[in-house]
């Protein structure tokens, strides 16, 4: 099994989700009426809601395991290293801004 | 089977609400501080905090993959009458539940990479654990809300 870099995978993760969700790039679809995963939309009304979440998780998670196969720890500058955790808050905050719609 | 859920899911986000905050609080102590004291905080503070960490990451992952199970009973009985309430702020509080908690999922190696490395910064240590903190309580009393709105 190959050595994952595991400060890569939340940096490249957090990264893409913000990306992800901004153009809704969902690896597939859900669709929990019909119990069914789909990577195209259903066109049939009878199919329910779609749910895009799991679709999103997928498609940063698997941005993030490349990332993490692919990159060491130790190409990290060592004068980001204490600053990684800004990527994730980043994360979170896109992720309230794209959702503004909602409390407005 | 989904109300089973619902209470597991709770159960180990109490647990794990515990085991984060104390482990933030020790690890936010300015000096290290005698567990022989008699104050409550002394002693509530005077921990190891380094050995929260695979607690937090373990029941984390398990508190995450029953809130997946249970994602689609909300999006079919609690997200529609919610909507058709037009309590869209609850809709986008549940939102905002979902992207944490995959984000905080995400930030769990970053986790782990922290409290295990010696290369890794103390100042680092401590916004991750914060941040998590942070995305844990809000998780938890976002999710009692809207529970208490429109439960599965």
């Amino acid at each position: 099994m190959p050595r994952m870099s595991a400060a890569w995978f939340t940096v490249v993760f957090g990264l893409s989700y913000i990306a992800i969700f901004a153009l809704d790039l969902a690896l597939f679809l859900y669709y929990p009426l019909v119990r069914q995963f789909s990577f195209v939309p259903l066109i049939d009304a009878s199919s329910g809601p779609a749910m895009h979440w799991y679709g999103l998780m997928a498609s940063a998670g698997c941005a993030g395991l490349a990332a993490s196969v692919c990159l060491r720890d130790r190409w990290i500058p060592e004068v980001l290293l204490q600053w990684l955790w800004i990527v994730p808050v980043s994360a979170m905050f896109a992720s309230a801004f794209l959702l503004r719609q909602f409390f407005a | 089977m989904i109300v089973a859920a619902l209470i597991a899911h709770g159960l180990i986000a109490v647990a794990l609400l515990g085991a984060i905050t104390h482990q933030a609080l020790a690890v936010l102590r300015p000096e290290p501080l005698s567990a022989r004291g008699t104050a409550f905080i002394s002693r509530y503070v005077a921990v190891d905090p380094r050995v929260f960490r695979n607690a937090v990451i373990a029941m984390y992952v398990a508190s995450f993959v029953l809130g997946c199970l249970l994602y689609p009973a909300y999006r079919l009985d609690a997200r529609i009458p919610l909507e058709e309430l037009q309590l869209g702020w609850a809709v986008g509080l549940f939102e905002l539940k979902e992207h944490f908690g995959g984000i905080g999922l995400s930030a769990l190696p970053l986790y782990h990479y922290y409290w295990s490395t010696a290369r890794a910064p103390g100042s680092g240590r401590i916004a991750i654990t914060l941040v998590l903190s942070f995305i844990i309580w809000f998780d938890f009393i976002s999710g009692h809300i809207v529970n208490n709105i429109r439960g599965v």
